[in-house]
């Protein structure tokens, strides 16, 4: 759709256009309810991700504000229509996210190659005890409290998958791309996720039904 | 079909396209430990559907709004900043040329009237000229001297008369004497009046064959006359 004709529709709320065409009307007509609609669109699933894989409602305030500053001073500049613009945000709050973790690594890292990685167990890392803390903090009834700390401690790689598959609904090869990796990796790394967290929900109730 | 290792994956996250789901469904038919663990796999999936999604804090969205706004301020200022620019250029473009054309063709019309003129009546009157010009030094040191006896009046400690300013000689490096910059600018305008008025003076010689110079055939510039 050409500006003429999203000028034309005046009567069109912003709500009713598509990422491209907001994007499009804020760079070119510098409509800024137009950016303001693919915040209030896009904001959560943003939020949710980088919040899950740092575990810190500070640090994942520090990273929305600054993935949004890149977005809007590199727009004119480094994103071109032709990509999703969705897309295109979360790569740079990944980015951002897993810098942010690499900096801060508190996980004693097993470094392994894509045929190791998918070996490697989840135990074989060091959870982070101060951030799984962190988490205590949001409001959440107890069982997606304990949903997130077992999010938590699974590994980055995996827990990076699981989060993109389950706030953006990213498809294998768009996650691969992101990741750097192959789609059978990502494939792996979702598969030995729901593995590990299987574990973590069967000794939960190992758990419970000793306590009892 | 073989199962593959991350087909169970592909299949549950909906990956698969029909035909691949088909013979993955006959496959696992075959297969209970893959049946066994697609399902176990299926309810830590579904469990995991229900992690929340967390909204961004009010106040930080209200500062990445007005980060956009500021950003688009200033898109809209190097906007109006291109405009101005490229208007300036279009009408820089269009003058220049304009102007080169309207100078050459003023050019052509002034050296063809000079052309002319030369043709009809020769403009040369050296010994009027040299006549004209002693006189309007004279005139000038005169009234050079009036204009400085006038603004020499408001000093107390200077007043020069016009006879002693009249007997001495007008030289360049007396007029950089005044310390009165109204006097200079009024022996200027005098000097320009003067000048003006004897330029005027300057007439058309009717015949040439009159004029010593014009007689051997000499221009002014020296160089020989065809």
């Amino acid at each position: 759709m050409n500006l003429f004709h999203l000028q034309t529709k005046t009567q069109k709320s912003h709500s009713d256009y598509s990422d491209e065409d907001l994007v499009r009307l804020y760079r070119r007509k510098n409509d800024e309810q137009a950016f303001s609609e693919l915040l209030n669109r896009h904001q959560e699933k943003i939020y949710s991700y980088v919040l899950s894989m740092v575990h810190n409602e500070e640090v994942a305030n520090d990273i929305f504000q600054e993935t949004f500053t890149k977005v809007i001073t590199k727009m004119d500049e480094t994103y071109n229509e032709q990509g999703k613009w969705i897309a295109w945000v979360m790569r740079i709050a990944h980015n951002a996210t897993i810098d942010h973790i690499r900096k801060q690594k508190r996980f004693v890292d097993v470094t392994a190659s894509d045929e190791e990685d998918q070996k490697a167990d989840f135990y074989d890392r060091l959870p982070d005890e101060e951030s799984l803390d962190q988490l205590e903090t949001l409001e959440m009834d107890e069982a997606k409290a304990s949903l997130m700390r077992h999010i938590a401690q699974l590994p980055e790689e995996q827990r990076t998958v699981v989060m993109l598959r389950h706030y953006y609904q990213m498809p294998f090869k768009e996650i691969a791309e992101l990741t750097d990796v192959s789609i059978n990796t990502a494939l792996g790394r979702m598969r030995y996720a729901l593995i590990n967290l299987r574990k973590m929900f069967e000794s939960e109730i190992e758990n419970q039904t000793g306590n009892l | 079909m073989t199962l593959d290792t991350n087909d169970s994956i592909r299949y549950l996250m909906n990956e698969m396209d029909p035909s691949e789901s088909i013979h993955y469904e006959r496959e696992l038919e075959k297969n209970p430990d893959a049946r066994i663990e697609l399902e176990s796999m299926r309810r830590a999936a579904d469990r995991l559907q229900e992690a929340p999604p967390f909204s961004a804090p009010k106040q930080l969205l209200q500062e990445v709004r007005s980060l956009a706004s500021q950003k688009s301020l200033y898109r809209k200022r190097q906007q109006l900043r291109r405009k101005t620019f490229q208007a300036a250029a279009v009408l820089t473009l269009t003058l220049i040329p304009s102007i080169y054309f309207l100078s050459e063709e003023s050019k052509r019309q002034v050296s063809s009237r000079v052309a002319d003129a030369e043709l009809a009546s020769p403009w040369v009157d050296q010994n009027q000229h040299i006549k004209l010009a002693v006189t309007g030094v004279n005139t000038a040191t005169n009234t050079v001297a009036n204009a400085i006896t006038a603004t020499s009046q408001n000093s107390s400690n200077r007043t020069v008369s016009q006879a002693e300013l009249a007997s001495r000689n007008v030289t360049p490096s007396f007029f950089l004497t005044l310390e009165s910059e109204q006097a200079t600018h009024q022996a200027a305008g005098v000097l320009d009046s003067i000048y003006q008025e004897s330029f005027q003076k300057l007439r058309p010689i009717q015949q040439s064959t009159q004029v010593p110079a014009m007689a051997r055939d000499l221009q002014l510039t020296g160089s020989v006359r065809n």
